[in-house]
């Protein structure tokens, strides 16, 4: 691992993730601020899209100012692994994302993780942002002790940053978010709030059973993977408590108009969930 | 500032921008060609001097790169501006410039320079009569080993002399420059350039970061916004799933299709619903409905692509008119090594239920393979091709995948 990213000093990696990975770095001094650690997400390869591109994305984002999404400081462009990439910091501590979830952090907790998430994109979709790259990885959980790592509470989560695939960028890129995340009617080119909504359904699909609903696609060549979703495959959900399979069955479903309506109801769905557990 | 950009072919990378235009040699690590490419598309004013300036001061701090060569010309306070850096050479049509020593920068002033070349350092220049070569890069990023630049004067009077003996015998030809007037070497740029705007405005008002070099380093100056106080206009809010106004747009083309009981449009040969999976009897009656997208295109770098609007794939695709007006989207891709992306190469469109590819004349042309075909198959001058779900295309080197979103 590189040890900057711009004139950021990277401590360690909250997620080692190919495609996406986050990290903890040092603020700069420049910033102001003391020396509370900063959270730097990088976002994908320059090649993929524009500056420009990823610049008219990321400013309307950060706009909008939630206590479910990164409190955000910067973006540019540096490069990392030998290629140039966009990358996003943010004055919020990251302390682990639901990819890979601290062991102490129970099913509960878990579910009020998605519910924050699902907040942070109701506040993108009120201010007409979709965020087209929810999954585990980007439900990013709040560091809420001294050293940084979630205690095992009632967690705190904010949602990382918003897809670069808007206006001049494609729609999606295999690998982030997974394939098995992006609603099929994305790929129609009929991106909405239900969008995210399925894919905060495939979100908790994984962080109740283990696995997302379709198992196996991004196991697949690309081009069967993408053939299976677009014929629009019927999700299944194991056995786990009717308030938690209702809702994602719901967000889940093929017609946009019988997901739930907005990502704030699945938030409180959730919620109860949690409180039932 | 030119009439006309005429770009060489080889090794690097050509961009053109408005009024600036940057050469980056094959040498320059691909951080910093984004960077000079990212820079000169920032329309501002005396482009020229502010990107010279910025990058002086990130070259006041070291030289992260001193091997890369790479050039910027664009207007300034005093003419148009002139930044050279590393082996890298130009001819303002009455001597040759470079830096000194090479490699190290210079940034200087030109008053009258066309045409005005751009060759890496010790490169033979191109022959004379380029003014008559047809292409002209208007906007974008093109591979290319330098470039030259005509203006409204009349061009070439002062080609460089014989090819190596520099005109007027007072300057050598290249590689070997001659006398300079913006002489610079690292920190002693004689050149007064104008205040940037808003330098160092990342970080609270801080420096910003030094350029992208090696792994790790720091990045662009220029490409690092702030976020804290980052404001964008107020959307209204997205609709919900069930309103109205979240209906497919009415401007797509009207096609014939057959409806669900639920009143979801569908291909004609459906057996389900595509939207809620519900059975589309056969026989059920065809209606006129806007046409959902044909499907997906999936490029060899793993983005995908909805075809709803067509697709103008290309270097620079968005300087189609198609895509400054809306009506179709820019699949930008550069090109493969060895191969070349027109700025508009190709474009996919959807007729009906079908997607087809069309030719749009560029000179590296564009290919095309069904599926389960063994070869490609190139498309003639504005050809258009039907492409079945599965199929293949290829434009400057690079592969997209078509499929269809619905049955065959």
């Amino acid at each position: 691992m590189a040890s900057q990213v711009a004139d950021y000093e990277i401590t360690s990696s909250v997620l080692e993730d190919r495609t996406a990975p986050c990290l903890r770095a040092r603020r700069p001094q420049r910033l102001g601020g003391g020396d509370a650690p900063v959270t730097i997400w990088v976002l994908g390869p320059l090649a993929r899209t524009s500056w420009a591109a990823a610049r008219a994305r990321l400013e309307p984002a950060a706009s909008v100012r939630d206590e479910h999404l990164p409190a955000w400081l910067e973006a540019g462009v540096a490069e990392w692994a030998q290629r140039p990439v966009v990358w996003v910091s943010a004055a919020t501590a990251v302390a682990g994302t639901l990819a890979s979830p601290p062991p102490g952090l129970d099913m509960p907790a878990r579910l009020r993780a998605i519910a924050s998430a699902a907040r942070g994109a109701h506040a993108l979709h009120e201010r007409g942002q979709v965020h087209e790259a929810i999954c585990p990885q980007s439900v990013a959980l709040v560091a809420t002790s001294s050293s940084g790592t979630p205690d095992g509470g009632p967690a705190s989560a904010v949602l990382s940053p918003p897809a670069l695939a808007n206006g001049q960028a494609p729609l999606a890129q295999v690998g982030y978010p997974p394939l098995g995340y992006i609603d099929p009617q994305l790929l129609r080119g009929e991106g909405g709030r239900w969008s995210d909504i399925w894919a905060l359904g495939a979100t908790v699909h994984q962080a109740v059973t283990g696995s997302v609903p379709f198992p196996g696609l991004d196991e697949l060549p690309v081009v069967q993977a993408l053939s299976k979703l677009l014929s629009v495959p019927a999700p299944t959900l194991g056995a786990v408590p009717d308030a938690v399979s209702d809702v994602v069955a719901e967000c889940l479903s093929v017609d946009p108009a019988d997901r739930p309506a907005t990502a704030g109801e699945v938030a409180e769905r959730l919620d109860e969930a949690a409180s039932k557990w | 500032m030119a009439d006309k950009l005429e770009v060489l072919p080889g090794p690097g990378l050509v961009a053109r921008f408005g009024d600036v235009a940057v050469w980056a040699g094959p040498q320059c690590s691909s951080a910093l060609q984004a960077h000079l490419v990212s820079e000169a598309q920032k329309q501002r004013p005396y482009a020229g001097d502010q990107l010279a300036s910025s990058f002086i001061a990130v070259l006041q701090r070291g030289d992260p790169e001193p091997q890369a060569p790479f050039a910027i010309v664009g207007p300034g306070a005093n003419g148009l501006a002139l930044f050279l850096h590393g082996p890298v050479q130009a001819w303002d049509s009455g001597r040759w410039l470079a830096p000194q020593p090479v490699p190290g920068w210079m940034a200087t002033s030109i008053g009258r320079p066309w045409p005005l070349i751009i060759l890496p350092y010790g490169a033979a220049p191109p022959p004379q009569s380029q003014q008559e070569n047809p292409f002209d890069l208007v906007s974008g990023a093109v591979p290319g080993s330098g470039f030259v630049l005509f203006g409204g004067q009349p061009g070439y009077g002062g080609q460089p002399g014989g090819l190596g003996t520099g005109p007027g015998g007072t300057a050598p030809g290249p590689g070997g420059p001659g006398p300079m007037t913006g002489n610079a070497g690292p920190g002693q740029a004689s050149m007064t350039v104008a205040p940037v705007a808003n330098a160092g405005a990342t970080g609270g008002g801080a420096g910003g970061p030094a350029i992208a070099g090696a792994a790790g380093s720091a990045s662009p100056s220029g490409g690092t916004i702030d976020l804290r106080s980052a404001f964008a206009a107020l959307q209204p809010p997205l609709p919900v799933a069930s309103s109205p106004a979240a209906s497919i747009t009415p401007e797509r083309p009207e096609v014939q299709g057959v409806r669900c009981e639920l009143g979801h449009f569908n291909h004609p040969r459906v057996t389900n619903c595509m939207r809620c999976g519900r059975p589309v009897p056969p026989g059920s009656p065809q209606v006129s409905g806007p046409r959902p997208a044909a499907g997906v295109l999936l490029a060899d770098d793993g983005s995908i692509w909805a075809l709803g609007r067509p697709c103008i794939i290309g270097a620079e695709p968005t300087s189609a008119a198609e895509v400054q007006t809306g009506a179709a989207q820019a699949i930008a891709m550069r090109a493969a090594q060895d191969h070349l992306m027109a700025p508009v190469h190709a474009e996919v469109q959807a007729k009906g239920w079908s997607a087809y590819l069309v030719d749009r004349g560029a000179d590296g042309g564009t290919f095309f393979q069904g599926p389960g075909a063994q070869g490609w198959a190139q498309l003639g001058r504005n050809e258009q091709r039907e492409l079945a779900d599965g199929s293949h295309l290829s434009c400057g080197g690079r592969v997209l995948t078509y499929l269809s979103a619905w049955p065959a």
